[in-house]
């Protein structure tokens, strides 16, 4: 195991607990940011696709564990890399500017919280008050522009 | 357009997806079976534990909330209560009247003073009770303390009243412990005394005797409490004393009366008229 694989599982354990201890509690009108999502959508131009995928799994069950969600994050996150990793690998080859940082991670979050909020509705895991609008738009939303700052502050 | 197609070498990669999903899917069914039950007690452990230092900001955040909400509450309550202290010393005035009226022989009109005008030579209240009330000019405005002016002018509703501290009041007054008599006006200088003339020297007077009005001069009734002797004061080249006196009722604290419906006897007036004629 690298060096490098170790720093970035370390890295997202650190975001997994960074959720826990402090993004749950910043919702802006319900919805709350998901910086695992952030970070594994950024290391996705690192690794290839089968170790990502192991990883995210990990670290998503690592989070439902801490959550009490049991799997379906782990779902989620899994099905949302395998899905958008191909386009994101592809677009990380080339210069991005800020919107369209924005707009990819936008368009991850909006891809796992549908699936999110799908699976949920499925096994009835979510508690009730959390509206679909909030769970799909909101949450889409927050995390997108959260990705963002991380993005601009990293590039500084 | 072209369409991404499936390749072989990228098998492995949907089949450890599928592997993932379908165990992710196990997990979220089996959740609450008896082996992940101690799995999720250990990991709500593990959340507490790491949750119980940052539950200090949020007690901090709810505290601040709490605090802006008592705030408010404080304020109204302190509204209410300044409120309710009014209406407390109302009730107290009320009922002293209530008690007055019961036990005098006076035919009393209650008014409530609904102006006040206390900041110059020529004072006056207006009362809220006029000529429907049977309320007639002259006639005497008292509290349960005592004597507060007399009604000069008067509307179907409502009535103006010359309180005692008007340069133009005047009133026959005795000293309660000695009888003797005098006239009671304002000097006109400050707002917390009256002024009884025409008192001779020779009558002694002591701070705290009670000044009533006499009943002469056929005005007002006798017996009405003005105020108490506070000093006197002897007149130069005169036979007579003026005595200072602080008056019973305060005109500014004073917010309902009774206007007594006194009528002037009319055979004294008419004797007054003759003795007058007799000298012209």
């Amino acid at each position: 195991m690298s060096n490098q694989l170790i720093r970035h599982i370390l890295l997202g354990i650190f975001f997994v607990l960074l959720d826990v201890l402090f993004f749950q509690h910043l919702s802006v009108f319900n919805a709350t940011a998901d910086p695992l999502l952030c970070y594994l959508l950024w290391i996705i131009q690192k690794y290839d696709r089968v170790p990502l995928l192991i990883m995210a799994a990990s670290l998503a069950l690592l989070q439902d564990a801490l959550f009490d969600f049991w799997g379906i994050m782990m779902f989620s996150k899994t099905l949302t890399i395998f899905l958008v990793y191909n386009f994101i690998k592809r677009k990380s080859e080339a210069q991005l500017l800020l919107w369209q940082i924005f707009l990819i991670i936008f368009m991850g979050a909006l891809i796992h919280n549908i699936i999110l909020f799908a699976l949920s509705s499925f096994f009835i895991a979510f508690a009730t008050s959390y509206s679909p609008f909030t769970i799909i738009f909101g949450n889409t939303f927050y995390t997108a522009l959260i990705g963002l700052l991380i993005y601009i502050f990293r590039k500084r | 357009m072209q369409f991404r197609v499936f390749k072989v070498e990228n098998a492995s990669d949907y089949i450890i997806t599928a592997l993932i999903l379908v165990f992710a899917l196990a997990i979220a069914i089996n959740r609450h079976q008896d082996g992940l039950n101690s799995l999720r007690q250990i990991s709500i452990t593990v959340v507490s534990v790491l949750e119980e230092p940052l539950s200090n900001v949020r007690v901090y955040r709810q505290a601040l909330r709490t605090n802006t909400y008592l705030q408010e509450q404080n304020i109204l309550l302190q509204d209410e209560l300044s409120r309710l202290r009014a209406i407390e010393q109302e009730n107290i005035e009320l009922r002293k009247l209530l008690n007055y009226q019961n036990n005098s022989n006076f035919d009393l009109q209650p008014v409530r003073f609904v102006t006040k005008t206390l900041n110059g030579i020529n004072n006056t209240f207006t009362v809220n009770a006029g000529s429907k009330q049977g309320v007639e000019v002259g006639m005497p405005v008292i509290t349960s303390d005592g004597l507060v002016g007399k009604v000069i002018i008067t509307a179907s509703n409502y009535s103006q009243v010359m309180p005692y501290f008007n340069n133009l009041f005047r009133v026959s007054a005795r000293i309660q412990q000695t009888q003797s008599m005098g006239i009671v006006s304002w000097p006109g200088d400050n707002m917390s005394e009256l002024v009884m003339d025409f008192v001779p020297k020779t009558i002694p007077v002591d701070s705290g005797f009670v000044v009533e009005t006499s009943g002469f001069g056929n005005e007002f009734p006798g017996g009405i409490p003005i105020g108490t002797v506070l000093y006197t004061e002897e007149e130069e080249g005169k036979d007579t004393q003026k005595i200072y006196l602080s008056p019973f009722t305060s005109l500014s604290e004073v917010s309902e009366g009774f206007v007594i419906k006194f009528q002037p006897d009319s055979t004294l007036d008419s004797l007054s008229i003759q003795t007058q004629s007799l000298f012209r």
